[in-house]
């Protein structure tokens, strides 16, 4: 009986497992790479330093210093962060009092409005890159971390709205009816229920437009092109391609710091991600 | 505590006429049910009590204060839900607590209030619980201590058993009717249930598309409907309407139809009886007013019928019997120990005092 059932489900297995391996070999490979020496990296390929154990003695993270201190990857991963969290807060901020309204608050126009907003999911963001642009070159705002701040949370606005209004529109009637007349504010009614309530939707929102913000560059290169003080992983990475291509052992310590925060992140908060997108997309 | 009074009240949704000039008084103290079908504007008219709807025209006033444009927070009363509506992320204490720390009321005196309404509800060792923990029961026990701990002039309930399963909405149903009794607050109880509505209010108000048919103490209700909805809603098995006809013999009234001839007693044959002699009415009695002759000691000329037995329902303390009465069905609540069969020709009593006549145009009661 069991063994049936593992038979029935082997070509699945199968299936899956190679998915993963074919997904995964790169990575493993750059891994890898970037803790050999620059010589090896040019002369054999990945697999054979992995197979070989009396090489593993010379793994190095001399790449890491040397991208990380000269190469002003430090800096960079700093100004990944910089960029990112407070996006991300001011994405989620706006976000979820813009929901909230557009759920539970009677005012005029809130269908209106609702259909903008998601109306403005299917611009391409490439639309408003050179209009954008020149308003930021007007506001000196181009260049600057409040700039692609603002940009960032503007692309990331209205898919955040749409997901969190399906959540919060979910939320049972009476709660806000029971708490209106326990005498809460609207206001109050948000902060004591909404949110709490709300946990796994706004951390599955938050990883969202983390890991997307992160792992931008189009919009940074745009906005911060030019500003080498202020680029991010990406950007750096992108200019590090440019001038030291040929440096493999570079490139690939580089492309794994630019990995490893999004994989702390998806890894240690995947419970909410499953939970949120699903609690957005179905209701209840 | 106050009185709570809906003048000429309308609530529209678009076309639609939810509840249609409805006037109704509830004394200070007093427990009313709002009973009638579903869509027949009851938990409407009780959500623009709370001030969670919009009244489109009319006044409610409680105590001396039209609150019509009175937000719900403002109004002192509180709310009971159908599903609880329970905070799911604060333990039952801090659901209880919630309304009154957003008054700004003192810490202690929050603890007093809370942990008295827990002791009276008998959910003390559940403060610390989460409502999921809770039991149904418990769920609604919170939901009330949430209401009493605000100490509101008027409790508001929105079908608060319908959630629980039968033995436990009897034992709920109970309890409520004691915690009136010893909190006596005004409240407004709406539900679907007759029997709830006759065992809780001490007064009732039967309503159907938004109009209130009968507004009556529950025995008043039970025994001189006004209409003839008022007399099928309430009561189970429901009361048997036949088509009839009143006549006058000798002096003497009669009702007649397919396959009877009963006789009107001298006191029920009143004024207003004699004079629809000769039209078309309907004839109501209820399914405990038809006996058999077994079951009547003393006279049975003149209301006596007969009809052919199609189904029997023993309940134990009782039989409910289907007959068919040339051609129309009437049902008999009978002793449970007469032995009667399917099939069988019976002959059937009718309690002539007990008899209800309707105007078959306006179905509104002549006697």
């Amino acid at each position: 009986m069991k063994a049936t059932r593992i038979l029935k489900r082997l070509p699945l297995h199968l299936l899956i497992i190679t998915l993963a391996v074919i997904w995964l070999a790169p990575s493993l490979g750059l891994l890898v790479s970037s803790f050999r020496p620059r010589q090896d990296l040019l002369s054999s390929g990945w697999w054979t330093a992995l197979v070989t154990p009396s090489y593993w003695s010379k793994f190095t993270l001399a790449n890491y210093r040397e991208v990380l201190t000269q190469q002003g990857m430090g800096r960079a991963f700093l100004n990944s962060f910089i960029i990112t969290v407070p996006t991300t807060l001011l994405t989620l901020a706006i976000a979820a009092l813009a929901a909230y309204a557009l759920a539970w608050m009677n005012f005029r126009g809130r269908q209106f409005l609702l259909m903008m907003v998601i109306g403005l999911i299917v611009i391409p963001l490439q639309m408003t890159l050179i209009p954008v642009l020149r308003m930021f070159n007007v506001l000196k705002l181009s260049g600057s971390f409040p700039g692609i701040w603002l940009a960032h949370a503007g692309y990331g606005l209205p898919l955040m709205i749409y997901l969190l209004r399906n959540f919060f529109g979910a939320l049972p009637r009476e709660l806000f009816e029971s708490a209106f007349i326990d005498g809460a504010t609207p206001f109050r009614a948000f902060v004591k229920l909404v949110l709490p309530l709300s946990v796994p939707v706004l951390a599955s929102a938050g990883i969202f437009q983390f890991l997307w913000v992160w792992n931008d560059l189009l919009v940074a290169l745009v906005y911060l092109g030019g500003f080498e003080e202020v680029a991010p992983l990406t950007l750096k990475l992108s200019l590090l391609v440019g001038s030291r291509g040929q440096d493999w052992h570079l490139l690939t310590a580089a492309a794994f710091i630019s990995m490893i925060v999004p994989m702390i992140v998806f890894l240690s908060l995947q419970r909410y991600f499953v939970r949120g997108i699903l609690a957005g997309a179905v209701k209840g | 505590m106050a009185e709570v009074r809906l003048n000429e009240v309308t609530k529209k949704f678009g076309n639609f006429t939810a509840v249609d000039r409805v006037t109704l008084e509830v004394h200070d103290g007093e427990f009313v049910v709002l009973v009638g079908p579903s869509g027949c504007g009851k938990t409407t008219s009780l959500r623009m009590v709370a001030g969670l709807e919009d009244i489109t025209a009319g006044d409610i006033y409680i105590g001396e204060r039209r609150v019509n444009d009175v937000p719900p927070k403002d109004r002192d009363i509180a709310m009971v839900f159908q599903n609880y509506a329970l905070y799911p992320h604060m333990d039952v204490y801090n659901n209880m607590a919630f309304g009154l720390k957003l008054r700004k009321v003192p810490k202690k005196e929050i603890e007093r209030r809370v942990h008295s309404a827990a002791e009276l509800l008998g959910i003390k060792e559940k403060l610390k619980a989460k409502p999921r923990e809770l039991s149904g029961g418990q769920r609604q026990r919170v939901a009330l201590g949430r209401a009493i701990v605000r100490d509101p002039k008027v409790f508001l309930f929105d079908e608060p058993l319908s959630n629980l399963d039968a033995k436990l909405r009897v034992r709920m149903r109970a309890e409520l009717a004691e915690l009136h009794l010893r909190l006596k607050t005004t409240t407004v109880y709406v539900t679907h249930d007759q029997v709830e509505a006759m065992t809780l209010g001490q007064r009732v108000a039967v309503m159907k598309d938004g109009v209130v048919m009968q507004y009556d103490k529950p025995q008043t209700i039970y025994d001189r409907p006004a209409n003839m909805f008022v007399a099928g809603f309430i009561g189970s098995p429901a009361m048997n309407f036949l088509e009839a006809r009143l006549i006058s013999e000798d002096g003497r009234l009669y009702v007649q139809g397919k396959g009877f001839k009963l006789l009107v007693p001298e006191e029920r044959a009143s004024d207003g009886l004699r004079a629809s002699v000769g039209r078309d009415v309907v004839f109501g009695i209820r399914p405990e007013d038809i006996r058999t002759p077994e079951m009547v000691h003393g006279e049975t000329a003149g209301r006596t019928f007969s009809g052919k037995v199609r189904v029997r329902e023993p309940l134990g303390d009782e039989q409910i019997i289907y007959a068919d009465v040339a051609g129309d069905e009437i049902v008999a609540k009978l002793d449970p120990r007469l032995e009667i069969e399917p099939g069988q020709d019976l002959t059937f009593v009718a309690m002539m005092e007990r008899l209800h006549i309707f105007d078959k145009e306006t179905e509104r009661a002549i006697a």
